[in-house]
């Protein structure tokens, strides 16, 4: 079978094992995975010594279902799980009670980056957890500076919560990500019947997010979430030799998306989206690369409040 | 579940800019979709968006993207109605019967997490006998899970089982749209037929 | 050089540097995949709430592992399928319809001991590592044979050995394990080679060939029954069963264990569970309903199962048996437990369908009685309306 293949396919494989070390994913410098900035105000929550949000199950306020999932006391599992997610800034408490609001400034709260960093090579697709730690605090800390920088905003601290609530916010964060994803795509590619949206955007997270609001004094939250697929030399290349058969399946890249959220109506008040595809082992966006990560953020917040697909009223 | 496979197939074809066939179309105030091959019409909520799936007999109409609301319709011929159970249905059978089928179905399918049974009613659909179904369940998205509710109804005829049915994200979304269910439910007409064979 | 040789080497290159992963860095992403899927778990509501069952799973697991106590944890999944499954992180997920199936405490620990063992044998990390390089080998096998393979994820790979069964030779050192440890803390060794015999009858009565079960690849539920057999001769005689603490901590499982099979509709695995007067004596009385209606369902199954050897004519002569049977079940459950709502429903129905309108209106009528709420009582108040209209004089 294999004298069947065309004598190109032959070519890229030599080239290919050359270009392997130029394809392939490291991880990137060590400088890169220094303490987050500090805000004007005291320690901000979103530095992702460990990221994400809770995980608990929510007991339902609106659902009639009853709630058959309680989590036994014994909770070492719900622990070892949630310190996968839970922001660990000590200081967020504090510092919520520190911050003194300034003047026409619209208090935000960031909520931890949801973004994972997978590996796809000969021998399958992996998340891989330095990488997304590593990302999450680069997407974090350029979050956290461009909105220290813009004197709309003021960053106040991430409160934490337990139990319940916790499992509530964690919802509404899931909800934001079939939000988002369900804006780029349709809005993107789901044709005429959608342009409408474009303007007029009236997505919502609901109005669920009062204890957030209470809880942080902010008025805002804003979310990241997104994932970058990386890809190792082998990978690449038999994505390569699948092109060179006539049957390309697509390879790497990196998708973002970020949204700020009015706390108090749930309304997304602005929304943006940064994807790049990464295409035979070439461009896409690395985001565990700080300057890469803060020329994606900053990118997806140039022209605030007007967006790549929706114009955005000020708010 | 029907609607978790659909919600699957609908958000692809929101992606697929390629397929023209299957794009979305704007509901239009007095415009109802009459599907010829199983007969039955339906007047969407005017400003959704619905789309005619490629296969079988279903169509969906959402307002903000399936993922967070939709209404549907579905009909299933008697031979291998209920495919999961590997069951057809007949036309005698009862609403209650037919729910029975339906909630089987829906456990056996084992896609949907923590289903619960809110409610199993008697009910009307175009003016036939009818089974209402209120269900409960979660879905998996990434680090967690959203809670959604549906409300299927379904009604027997010589020609198959007619499913009308809505499904929505229990934050905000499904309080705020079940009434426009219900408004479209009012409109669900069914065009007697000489059963198929 | 041959251009197949050439091709070969590039890719035994390439895949040689996605196998040369440190130990350390695939621990890690396996844990972080395994707290994603926990995490969700956790999200799902699909975990069944009962606390003292859960303390009572754990306490066993901990008398036989008790060098792990605090890293094996024990929590019941709401599936009424027998299945059982853990995590590399230490996390062991037991089915409802696992307790069902079970007659004591005995049989719950061999489980249980096989399912500690996957995690104290570390098999999910080895069981990856073999996985990633026997798909870099069927990707090249499938590319010098035929065209490009499909690597696998390892969420699927994860998934698959946690809920499917890991490899041969993992459950067999898991199979080992866990009798090792069952009768080391005083168990019966028989206990384990009976679950899977009960096991082996229900598949052969479902006529499924290897179902979803967390031995499901390899071995064949024979050979293991076999293997455990031949561990219980080894041993001394018979050791604890603890039957009634059993019975009594795990009834609330084993139904909704029982109710979920019932809604599924699945009539054949309510037949074969529940002709078991063992298992039956262990419920309620009104479980003998899901009898009555299993007999109803299996006997409404209109395909025939393609594994079914039998003829049209026995099929039907088995159809009109379950029919009868299904009617005498209903009649004993309502004289053992005359209050139990759903029987008078489902003997109303009966008759209705019968063309016994007058007895179907009163049966009916008896069961609004007890299930006065019109949300749930809906179907029957309509039949009773049009009973009552078609009947009157």
């Amino acid at each position: 079978m294999i004298q069947l293949l065309p004598a190109r396919v032959l070519a890229v494989a030599v080239l290919c094992l050359c270009a392997n070390l130029a394809f392939a994913q490291e991880p990137p410098p060590p400088e890169a995975q220094g303490p987050a900035p500090q805000a004007e105000q005291p320690a901000p929550p979103a530095e992702p010594e460990a990221p994400a949000a809770p995980d608990e199950s929510a007991a339902p306020d609106e659902s009639a279902a009853p709630d058959d999932s309680a989590a036994p006391d014994d909770s070492a599992a719900l622990e070892d799980s949630a310190a996968l997610e839970d922001s660990t800034t000590a200081a967020a408490p504090a510092a919520a009670a520190a911050v003194a609001p300034r003047a026409g400034a619209k208090r935000i709260v960031m909520l931890p980056v949801e973004f994972t960093v997978y590996q796809k090579s000969v021998a399958g697709i992996e998340a891989v957890p330095d990488w997304t730690e590593t990302a999450k605090f680069a997407l974090g800390d350029a979050a956290i500076r461009m909105l220290q920088q813009d004197d709309r905003f003021q960053v106040v601290a991430l409160p934490e919560f337990d139990g319940d609530t916790k499992g509530l916010l964690r919802e509404h964060v899931e909800l934001f990500k079939i939000v988002g994803n369900t804006v780029t795509s349709l809005l993107q590619y789901g044709g005429k019947a959608w342009a409408e949206k474009k303007t007029n955007f009236d997505y919502t997270l609901g109005d669920g997010l009062g204890f957030l609001a209470d809880a942080s004094e902010a008025d805002y939250a804003f979310l990241i979430a997104g994932a970058q697929v990386a890809q190792t030399g082998g990978a690449v290349f038999l994505e390569l030799l699948a092109a060179a058969a006539g049957a390309y399946g697509g390879g790497g890249g990196t998708f973002v998306f970020a949204g700020i959220v009015d706390l108090h109506s749930g309304e997304v008040k602005w929304f943006n989206h940064r994807s790049g595809a990464q295409v035979f082992g070439m461009t896409g966006s690395d985001v565990r690369k700080p300057e890469t990560a803060l020329e994606v953020v900053t990118q997806m917040f140039s022209g605030f409040p007007e967006s790549k697909l929706v114009k955005f009223a000020p708010f | 579940m029907r609607t978790l496979t659909t919600r699957v197939a609908v958000l692809l074809l929101g992606v697929v800019a390629a397929a023209p066939a299957m794009a979305w179309k704007l509901v239009a105030e007095g415009t109802p979709f009459t599907h010829k091959a199983s007969g039955y019409s339906i007047q969407y909520p005017a400003g959704w968006r619905w789309v005619k799936m490629p296969f079988g007999d279903e169509t969906v109409a959402t307002r903000d993207g399936v993922w967070l609301q939709q209404i549907f319709v579905d009909f299933r011929k008697h031979k291998n109605a209920f495919r999961a159970l590997k069951q057809d249905s007949n036309p005698e059978m009862m609403p209650q019967e037919l729910a029975e089928k339906y909630v089987a179905e829906m456990t056996a399918a084992g896609s949907l997490q923590g289903v619960e049974i809110l409610s199993n009613e008697p009910a009307l659909l175009a003016g036939r006998p009818a089974f209402r179904v209120h269900v409960a369940y979660r879905a998996s998205v990434d680090m967690g899970s959203v809670r959604y509710q549906a409300i299927i109804v379904g009604a027997n005829s010589p020609q198959g089982i007619f499913l009308v049915g809505y499904d929505a994200a229990l934050l905000h979304y499904f309080k705020r749209d079940v009434a426009q269910f219900e408004t479209t439910l009012a409109t669900f007409a069914i065009a007697d037929k000489a059963p198929k064979k | 050089m041959k251009p197949s040789l050439v091709l070969a080497a590039s890719l035994l290159l390439h895949a040689g540097a996605a196998l040369a992963i440190e130990e350390a860095e695939q621990r890690e992403r396996i844990e972080f995949e395994t707290k994603k899927f926990e995490a969700q778990i956790e999200h799902s509501e699909i975990l069944f709430d009962d606390p003292e069952l859960n303390a009572y799973l754990q306490e066993v697991t901990d008398r036989m592992f008790p060098e792990m106590k605090g890293k094996l944890r024990v929590r019941t999944f709401r599936d009424p399928e027998f299945n059982a499954f853990a995590v590399a992180t230490g996390g062991i997920y037991f089915n409802t319809g696992t307790l069902l199936r079970l007659d004591d405490e005995a049989q719950l620990a061999s489980v249980l001991g096989h399912e500690g063992t996957h995690v104290t044998g570390d098999h999910m990390y080895r069981h990856v590592k073999t996985a990633k390089s026997t798909s870099v080998i069927t990707l090249l096998a499938g590319i010098t044979a035929a065209g490009f393979g499909v690597p696998p994820d390892l969420v699927s790979i994860i998934a698959y050995s946690s809920m499917a069964g890991f490899s041969r030779s993992f459950e067999r050192e898991s199979d080992r394990g866990g009798f090792d440890r069952m009768v080391a803390v005083g168990y019966d060794a028989r206990a384990g080679a009976e679950a899977f015999a009960r096991l082996e009858r229900e598949l052969t009565a479902r006529h499924v060939g290897q179902g979803p079960y967390f031995f499901a690849s390899h071995p064949a539920v024979k050979e293991r029954v076999e293997t455990l057999t031949e561990f219980g001769g080894e041993s001394p005689p018979p050791g604890e069963r603890y039957v009634d603490r059993y019975r009594e901590v795990t009834l609330r499982a084993r139904m909704n264990a029982l109710e979920q099979i019932h809604r599924a509709g699945n009539g054949k695995v309510l037949v074969f569970l529940l002709e078991d007067e063992k298992l039956l004596g262990t419920l309620p009385p009104h479980a003998r309903f899901y009898l009555a209606d299993g007999l109803r369902l299996r006997a409404e199954k209109a395909k025939k199962d393609s594994k079914d050897r039998r003829s049209p004519a026995e099929i039907e002569a088995q159809r009109a048996a379950d029919a009868a049977r299904a009617l005498e079940e209903y009649e004993r459950t309502i004289v053992e437990s005359p209050e139990f709502g759903p029987t008078w429903q489902a003997l109303a129905m009966h008759h209705y369908r019968a063309g016994d309108k007058a007895r179907a209106l009163e049966l009916f009528r008896r069961y609004v009685e007890r299930v006065p709420d019109p949300k749930q009582s809906g179907y029957a108040r309509q039949y009773i309306e049009a009973l009552d209209k078609e009947l009157e004089p």
